[in-house]
């Protein structure tokens, strides 16, 4: 099922826990240097960067292959959209007779080729099938048609990006189902969401488990994010009353009570499961979700102007983290402040081109020397949210 | 998994009984760790106080809370820098260690909240006149004395953006493209100047080992500001007989740079950049301008993807680089 070598994909793992048993002296050289012997890697796996530029080149140059075939077909005929789309499904057999080429024979792994020629293969091949049946009424068939491509390019590859965008499709579908067909009222909507996320979130953690789905464990992780995001969003007071009178044409939000209690409530079941059970992902999503449910909060209740919550609750972030983390350097607690070493060592380096461009624009003075800081404060994304 | 990866171990004849045990008890009891977290945290707090700060000071601008404002705004600065002196570690020439998790973002808000002041001074009561290139000065001096004193690499950035718009050119990361006029000749011989200092102090703090954990730094924006001056004075000042020598000469210093230090951010940089530069001088030929220009693309893509593919063969970098 999987395009990649198992034994090979295995051996990794096993070095990975290994090297990081080695490094905290759980286990003596002689078995470091016995385990990297019995388990040899043989992927083509390079370094970040050079994965970065192998993509870009290989996106142009598959682009200007297609291009030029482009070309020579417009010679022949291009003026039905089935004949178009059964040329993009064979330039997709091209790309991914290729993709398979690169894996098996050239074992590349994460090579920033394999990635690039999965995503224009399966984006071909997904465009080429709509094509071919152009007639159809609606989005909800092109999703169905485009699922079981998603999916098996996610789950042959265990690609994480193909997996979100299963995952995305799916619920596209099951909404439009239910959008389409009248069988609910819209104040049900939201239920479904959760109910979907919810499952969504019990068959990864239960996948998890099984050993047999080891080498999907990243595409697993994916899912259960996505399930985690969506579950809270289904349930998010805004992005409900948001949904509702942009597209439903709902301007109200039934079961207010509810959803207001779930907006405040998800969150902070989250960041509490989070530590609770030692799950990163939990306690990121949910650290997310407090920031989505004060933004909530702001947009319905103006309890201060901006300049004093912004100043407010920068204040309060500050005083949190450094009381957790007096707290946790006292010791005694299962958490830690000390670093588990996971970060690249060019973290540094990345956190400082951050502060450059959070705060670097402040830097500059306009030449009316008039509107200076006033409201100008460039980059900080998070910013936007107060 | 542990568990599976562990009998496996076992199986192979590669774990004992003894070691299997303690790195089971490990795995059980190692704390979690939430040091991403609280740094995050730290990070969004100071760039809230920042955003919040920075409203306040011209909010209600005429009420008699004013000055409390300045004065409390006045009030954070002086305490981040007096905490940040008494908690001090000794200066070194070398890498130092930052004494407590906050300091660094005690400091950055420091060095925040003095430009906010800065600003406000000048807009209040025109301190620097029109003396605008003092305004941007002054921060530049104190955030590069910041950055050595303190060893804060935040704070370099924010120095060498300031320099850079001291000069008058925007360097920010995202901005670096967007918000500059390149038909300015000025601008495209200031930015050439600029990175090439920037480069040169990259060198020097190798070479006599004042801070050389920075050059990192220095020479990350050296290579941009470097590169997009050559591909803008060939692209929009079209002088060639100046630019191209030059952006070759950049490309083969870089590629050069990369190969001496394994650093493979820079070998693809300066890859990209040359590609760029390449394809534009390509597509000026008449020649070009039909569908040979998808031979074009195909045969020097796949020529870059077969270097990159043999980067280490050919630049003979060794085999663990990872940079």
């Amino acid at each position: 099922m999987i395009a990649y070598n198992r034994q090979w994909l295995d051996a990794r793992n096993v070095r990975d826990a290994a090297a990081n048993w080695h490094s905290k002296h759980l286990i003596s050289p002689a078995t470091w240097q016995a385990i990297q012997s019995r388990y040899p890697v043989g992927f083509y796996s390079p370094n970040v960067f050079i994965r970065i530029g192998l993509g870009i080149f290989c996106w142009i140059l598959v682009s200007s292959v297609g291009g030029l075939a482009a070309l020579f077909f417009s010679m022949v005929s291009l003026d039905s959209l089935p004949f178009i789309g059964l040329l993009l499904v064979f330039f997709s057999a091209c790309t991914l007779a290729m993709l398979e080429f690169f894996v098996r024979a050239r074992h590349h792994h994460s090579s920033g080729i394999d990635d690039v020629l999965l995503y224009m293969g399966t984006g071909l091949l997904v465009g080429g099938v709509c094509l071919m049946f152009s007639s159809f009424n609606g989005p909800l068939p092109y999703f169905c048609l485009a699922l079981p491509i998603l999916t098996a390019g996610a789950v042959r590859y265990a690609d994480t990006l193909l997996t979100a965008l299963a995952w995305i499709c799916a619920l596209a579908i099951v909404f439009l189902v239910f959008k389409e067909t009248d069988f609910l009222m819209p104040g049900v909507l939201p239920f479904v969401g959760i109910l979907f996320s919810g499952a969504g979130y019990w068959l990864a953690q239960r996948k998890k488990q099984d050993i047999g789905w080891r080498f999907w464990s990243a595409n697993l992780r994916v899912a259960e994010t996505m399930s985690l995001v969506v579950f809270y969003l289904s349930g998010n007071f805004w992005v409900l009353q948001y949904v509702g009178s942009e597209f439903l044409g709902v301007h109200s939000v039934s079961f207010a009570w509810f959803f207001w209690i779930f907006t405040f409530a998800v969150p902070v079941l989250y960041v509490y499961g989070g530590l609770h059970r030692r799950d990163r992902l939990l306690l990121w999503v949910g650290l997310g979700g407090v920031g989505m449910a004060v933004f909530t909060f702001r947009y319905y209740f103006q309890v201060l102007p901006l300049a004093g919550a912004a100043t407010l609750g920068g204040a309060l972030l500050l005083a949190l983290a450094y009381f957790c983390i007096r707290r946790l350097k006292k010791g005694g607690l299962p958490f830690t402040y000390t670093d588990d070493d996971t970060g690249s060592p060019l973290f540094p380096e990345a956190e400082s081109l951050l502060v450059a461009q959070a705060f670097g624009s402040q830097t500059a003075m306009p030449e009316d020397g008039l509107s200076f800081g006033g409201g100008k404060f460039g980059g900080g994304g998070a910013g936007g949210s107060y | 998994m542990h568990e599976y990866l562990l009998n496996e171990l076992e199986h192979n004849g590669l774990l004992t009984p003894e070691s299997r045990a303690s790195i089971r008890q490990y795995e059980s009891q190692k704390p979690f760790s939430l040091h991403w977290e609280l740094k995050t945290l730290l990070y969004l707090g100071v760039l809230l106080l920042n955003l919040g700060l920075g409203y306040l000071i011209y909010d209600n601008i005429d009420n008699i809370g004013h000055n409390a404002v300045i004065a409390g705004i006045a009030a954070v600065c002086a305490a981040c820098f007096v905490y940040a002196s008494r908690q001090r570690v000794p200066f070194s020439m070398g890498q130092v260690q930052s004494p407590s998790p906050y300091h660094d973002y005690v400091l950055l808000l420091g060095c925040l909240t003095f430009l906010i002041l800065e600003g406000y001074l000048q807009y209040r009561y025109g301190i620097f006149g029109s003396r605008y290139g003092l305004a941007t000065f002054i921060p530049m001096v104190v955030f590069f004395f910041v950055a050595y004193d303190f060893d804060h690499r935040g704070a370099l950035s924010l120095a060498i953006t300031a320099l850079a718009s001291w000069l008058g050119i925007a360097a920010t990361p995202a901005s670096l493209f967007a918000q500059n006029d390149f038909a300015n000749a000025n601008v495209v011989f200031i930015g050439l100047a600029l990175g090439l200092v920037l480069c040169v102090v990259a060198f020097a703090s190798e070479k006599y080992n004042c801070k050389r954990h920075f050059a990192f730094m220095y020479l990350n924006f050296s290579i941009h500001v470097l590169f997009i001056a050559c591909l803008a004075g060939i692209m929009v000042l079209e002088r060639w007989l100046l630019f191209v020598p030059l952006l070759a000469a950049a490309v083969f210093f870089f590629v050069w740079y990369a190969r001496s230090r394994a650093s493979l951010y820079f070998l693809v940089t300066a890859i990209l950049y040359a590609y760029v530069g390449l394809t534009y001088l390509v597509f000026q030929t008449e020649l070009f301008q039909t569908n040979l220009i998808y031979l074009y693309f195909i045969l020097s893509c796949t020529g870059v993807i077969v270097f990159l593919l043999n980067h280490k063969k050919i630049l003979g970098i060794r085999a663990d680089a990872t940079g």
